[in-house]
């Protein structure tokens, strides 16, 4: 089942640079800038009054985000435990 | 009499294995395209009585969302029998027809027990399929599935029993139209709760389906909770409690899948989190949220078995499930991270994906009645998805570090299987209008294609993936597992259990002592006579026995010349 070829593996590197990710990251935010600008011009209907806000979507998936990986990351000491914790699955 | 598509798939399932392998292949391609033909001659409000066991039954009744669940269930096993085609296990691909024969026969049950049995048809096929894993793993994960899902079946076999002697009738028609919070709607909805993986009892998904073989979770992820969600949409739709049920749900998943390492245990609980959104949807209840629910269910069958293709894939041609030993792999697997990232795309509801049309029309629901928590709640919700499966996975299998393995693609019905369902999270987000109008019942007066819908849901996303990459220092996998609800009957009860063991033995103890002491206070005099060691007890020599015989001969005479 396993198809490892060392050839491919020397020959080409797939960890990129730092050059490369410089440009990735610059890339993401051009698209964000994007986004963002796409929003001036569309007209926005608020269900809840803060909905029709600008920018709302943009902060609010950043915020939600940053939220979840902060809960699940504290959560993560107390509910991780070493993979062979539970006894007799790998006998 | 009508022949229900169900029962097409059942007795071909079982022949399968049976079958050389030229009949095996014509079979695993064409029995889910005759179920599907089969489906569409059957009209809407069909009915169909027969008896059995001296209850009136409806094998095949048509109720508002049978064709759209069993169309999607058809075409899961099609694509999951395409996939496996060459290289599943015969057993695996019978019993994975069987199942989903199953599934679509409960969607076709007019009354609870019909209903029923094919519930319970579905727990052994998908135990088998399980099993196919074959590992000591996946033996005691299936066992303890096997446990979960028997004990929900009579959980909803009380819940049917209360409601056949209540309205002396088994018709779900009977069931929907009945008072409501009686003891048989409790029952029966704890049982399909425990199907559909709601907690306390979700913890069975994420353990047994990622110990399936590559192919048996494509199957695993399509059926069991799907058509849990069809049975609570067709008995329970707006029931209220049902809308914090699908909230816990949504979110349980997306932090646990957060938590995880392994690929399909993220997919596991990530689908944990999409049912939730669907079990939300049926707690609001309006025609908007149930059309929603059914939609989404349909979408999502295809993105998540295409993410478990995906993910089955990298596991068969690497041997290896764990994100620390993947990574890098979209350069060798190039179609496999293709498929893997437009079923992550479509997860996500990204515009000109099926999660597009789909979800969004639960929110609208939220919205029209006015649930701002509820809608505030389902939108963080759709960014935490983006975040666990729509960057996670593929992330960390295809990109994120080189792990050294150059697997290629996998053989090519496995790619094909995945590319049918490629189109699949496509076809219904280009045509949204003829989906709702081909698939759901009713008029759906909702239009995905706004240009507010596309900009705003396009910069929700957007800015999620921001999140995840300036948090991923964060986000490193460690080779762990998380404890989860199973813990409480894996090891909490095992060791209630040990502990009531080793106090029963001290307490036998103690009665046993207690006892052997009121015996010797009670009885010790006796014994100390007439015991072995006794005067009663010795032996007596003949002229002894002899004088005594006479003495009392002779007492016995004077007794009875005195009292004639």
């Amino acid at each position: 089942m396993k198809n490892l070829n060392p050839k491919i593996k020397k020959a080409k590197k797939l960890i990129p640079t730092k050059a490369q990710k410089r440009k990735w990251w610059k890339l993401l935010f051009v698209i964000l800038l994007i986004s963002l600008a796409l929003e001036l011009n569309i007209h926005q209907h608020a269900s809840f009054g803060i909905d029709g806000t600008r920018f709302f979507y943009a902060w609010f998936g950043f915020a939600s985000c940053l939220a979840i990986i902060i809960v699940s990351k504290s959560l993560g000491p107390l509910l991780h435990r070493p993979e062979n914790y539970y006894k007799g699955d790998d006998q | 009499m009508i022949i229900s598509p169900a029962i097409v798939m059942i007795l071909g399932g079982i022949m399968i294995p049976a079958v050389n392998q030229k009949a095996r292949h014509v079979m695993v391609l064409g029995l889910p395209l005759i179920a599907l033909w089969m489906i569409w001659q059957i009209d809407p409000g069909t009915s169909d009585k027969s008896m059995l066991a001296g209850f009136a039954t409806i094998p095949v009744f048509v109720h508002s969302y049978t064709h759209i669940f069993a169309t999607i269930f058809s075409l899961a096993a099609f694509a999951g029998g395409l996939f496996g085609l060459l290289q599943a296990r015969r057993t695996e691909l019978g019993a994975a027809y069987v199942y989903a024969g199953s599934a679509i026969g409960v969607t076709f049950a007019g009354d609870l027990l019909t209903m029923f049995v094919y519930w319970e048809i579905m727990a052994i096929g998908s135990l088998v399929v399980i099993w196919a894993g074959r590992s000591n793993k996946t033996y005691r994960a299936g066992l303890r599935y096997a446990y979960m899902h028997f004990i929900g079946g009579v959980i909803l076999l009380c819940g049917i029993s209360v409601q056949i002697l209540n309205a002396g009738d088994n018709s779900i028609a009977r069931f929907i139209s009945g008072d409501k919070d009686n003891l048989a709607h409790i029952l029966i909805m704890i049982g399909v709760l425990v199907n559909i993986a709601a907690p306390p009892f979700s913890a069975w998904l994420p353990d047994a389906y990622p110990t399936s073989s590559p192919f048996g979770g494509v199957f695993l992820s399509a059926f069991t909770t799907k058509t849990a969600v069809f049975v609570l949409l067709t008995l329970f739709a707006g029931k209220e409690i049902l809308i914090y049920i699908g909230l816990f749900m949504i979110f349980y998943g997306i932090i646990y899948a957060m938590l995880e390492n392994d690929i399909r245990r993220i997919l596991s609980y990530s689908i944990v989190n999409q049912v939730g959104f669907m079990v939300t949807g049926i707690g609001i209840g309006t025609d908007l949220a149930l059309a929603g629910v059914a939609a989404h269910a349909f979408c999502h069958i295809i993105y998540k078995a295409l993410l478990f293709m995906s993910a089955g894939s990298v596991i068969f041609m690497t041997g290896h499930q764990r994100c620390t030993d993947l990574g890098g792999l979209h350069h060798s697997m190039r179609i496999t991270a293709f498929c893997g990232i437009v079923g992550a795309m479509a997860i996500s509801a990204f515009p000109l994906t099926s999660g597009f049309v789909s979800k969004s029309i639960i929110s609208a629901a939220a919205a029209q009645e006015h649930l701002a928590y509820v809608w505030f709640l389902l939108l963080a919700a759709s960014a935490g998805v983006f975040l666990h499966a729509g960057i996670k996975f593929p992330w960390f299998v295809f990109f994120a570090k080189d792990s050294g393995l150059r697997p290629k693609d996998p053989p090519l019905n496995m790619k094909l299987g995945m590319l049918f369902l490629v189109a699949g999270c496509f076809l219904p987000a280009i045509f949204p209008q003829q989906f709702y109008d081909m698939l759901l019942p009713g008029k759906v007066d909702y239009v995905p294609y706004t240009s507010e819908h596309v900009v705003t849901q396009l910069e929700l996303l957007l800015f999620s993936g921001l999140a995840f990459f300036v948090m991923l220092p964060f986000l490193q996998r460690t080779i762990t597992i998380s404890l989860d609800l199973d813990w409480f009957y894996r090891v909490l009860f095992m060791k209630i259990l040990l502990m009531l063991e080793k106090a029963g033995y001290g307490l036998l103890a103690v009665i046993r002592e207690a006892w052997s002491a009121i015996w010797k206070r009670l009885f010790g005099g006796i014994y100390s006579l007439h015991g072995p060691t006794g005067i009663a007890a010795r032996n007596w020599g003949i002229a002894t026995t002899a004088l005594t015989t006479t003495a009392l001969l002779g007492l016995l005479l004077i007794i009875y010349y005195f009292g004639r």
